[in-house]
Order: structure tokens, then sequence, then C-alpha cells
């Protein structure tokens, strides 16, 4: 019996963290977003994913410092 | 026939002697971003505000090293205390990255600082097309000389221009960005929206030039650092 209740409560706090993991990743802050439409759009113009990664961070650093 | 022998010796010491001749110097480019990364009908995207953000920025400068068989190009001041939009001009330009010659091995490489990691990347050897169109830079009669740049990230194979004006003037096959091959120094390269300007050069360095290849980071060929890109750029989007 016991056994059984701590199985589930390992299940449901499994499945709970699992949850908060997903909604975690699907929402986007929006530096973030702005971030990533930016790599996306440098990206399409052509520009390799190094500069892309670089600049798009750069962008996300400092709108993230300017809602500080 | 004292005479031919005399002769003949003299023309082997002028030729000995140009043959040993040091070959060294520091050139200094200015690097722009002259145009637009954003089409005009895409005013409000994130690159139109991008290119807002640079074309109010000053110039950014880099440094040519040479002796007789090897270059290293980087930038000039790498301070990281800089303001934001100087530090966007210069990964665009490409501060992050140093790039080695070796004309004798014939070996080009870069090192390039990005994904949190350093990276040395072996390059594909650069196919010029020589033209006969020439232009005054300074001084020097320069002529003109195309290939492209080939770009593979995830949304596909982009081939970017690229025109270099290089002067036989200056007989060192090296120039900017990794550039070299040419028979004279490119003062002026032209690759996309980037120019690099020669606005120094220095051909009369009393002490000898000591390049060091760098050696620091994973090593893998053009093709190698395209795909780790591309699989780290579908993460980001």
């Amino acid at each position: 019996m016991f056994k059984k209740i701590k199985k589930s409560v390992a299940i449901a706090a499994a499945l709970l963290l699992m949850s908060s993991n997903v909604s975690y990743a699907l929402q986007l802050s929006n530096c973030e977003e702005i971030a990533v439409n930016l790599h996306n759009d440098l990206i399409e113009a052509g520009v390799p994913h190094g500069v892309a990664y670089e600049v798009s961070g750069l962008v996300q650093e400092i709108c993230e410092n300017a809602q500080q | 026939m004292n005479k031919l022998l005399i002769f003949t010796l003299t023309i082997l010491f002028s030729l000995n002697t140009l043959c040993a001749q040091k070959t060294q110097g520091k050139i200094v480019y200015k690097g722009i971003m002259n145009k637009s990364f954003a089409n005009k009908k895409d005013k409000a995207s994130t690159l139109s505000m991008l290119d807002d953000l640079i074309k109010r920025n000053k110039d950014v400068e880099f440094e040519l090293v040479f002796n007789n068989n090897e270059a290293l190009y980087e930038l000039k001041n790498k301070l990281d205390n800089e303001d934001f939009k100087l530090k966007l001009t210069k990964v665009f330009l490409g501060g992050n990255v140093i790039h080695y010659t070796n004309i004798k091995t014939d070996e080009s490489l870069y090192q390039i600082d990005t994904y949190g990691e350093l990276f040395i990347v072996k390059t594909r050897k650069i196919n010029w097309t020589l033209s006969k169109e020439t232009k005054k830079i300074g001084k020097y009669n320069c002529f003109k000389a195309m290939t492209y740049k080939i770009v593979e990230n995830s949304k596909g194979t982009f081939r970017h221009n690229v025109t270099a004006w290089y002067t036989p003037e200056i007989p060192i096959s090296f120039g900017p960005k990794g550039y070299y091959g040419l028979p004279g120094l490119i003062l002026e390269l032209q690759e996309r929206n980037l120019n690099f300007v020669a606005s120094k050069i220095d051909l009369n360095i009393e002490y000898d030039i000591k390049i060091s290849k760098p050696k620091k980071g994973k090593v893998m060929s053009q093709k190698e650092f395209d795909e780790l890109g591309k699989k780290i750029g579908t993460t980001r989007q």
C-alpha cells in the first residue's frame, strides 16, 4: 500500500515537472522573442550562424539590461 | 672569360640578395558597414532596426601583420568595456576572428570565438578572377579582382560576391580577413555590406616580426563548422 502511494506520488511529481518544463520552454520573454526573430531574419539574409548567434545574443543581453 | 664570370657572379649575388630580402610589415584596415541588410520592403523588420544601430557607429580598426611567409589579421582594439553598438559592429566585421595564412605551406585558417568556445577552422583555397579595371587608392595604382564567399546555414547556401583592389606596387600577397593569393597587397576589400580599407601602411619595421599561428580551439573544416552552426542554429529558432 505504502509502496503504491509512493509510486503514484513519484509519477505525479514527474508529470508536474514535465508539464512545467514544457510551459517554460514555450514561454519566451520579449527579449528572447526579439533575439530569436533577429536570429532567423539574419539567417534568411544569408548571414553565417556564428554571426547571427553572437548578434542575437548581444541584442538579447542589451534588451534584458534595459528592462532591469 | 673573366668578364663573363664576374657578370654571372654579380647576377647570382643580386638574385640571392633579392630572395633573401626581408618582407615584413603592418597594415591597418578600417572596417566599415556600408549597406543595409534589410530590403526596402521590410522596413519594420528586426534587420532594419539593426541597420539603424550600426550605420550610426564609428569605424573599427583591424591589423594585418606579416613576414616573408606568414600573416595574421585581427581586431586592433580588443577592449571589452565598449558600448553595445560598437560590440555589434565588431561582431559583424569579424572582430571575434583571427585569420592566419602561410603562403609557403599554402595553409589558411581562422580562430573564431563563438558559441562560448574557441574553434580553429581550416579554410578553402580562394580562386580569384583578375580584371583590368584600375583605380587609385592613395598613391597606389590598384587592380580589381573578384571572388565569392559561400555561406551555408540552415536556410540554404548563399553566394556573396567579394571584390578586392590590390596593388602590384606592394608585392605582398596578403590582405584583410584572410583573403590572399593576389600579385599585390589588397588595399580595399568589399565583402557584401562590409568594406575594409587600408588606412596605414608600414613596411619599414626594424625588428623581426614573428607570427604565432593560433593553436587553441577545436580543429575542424569549414564544412564541419557550418554543420555545427546549423545544429546550434536550429535549437535557437
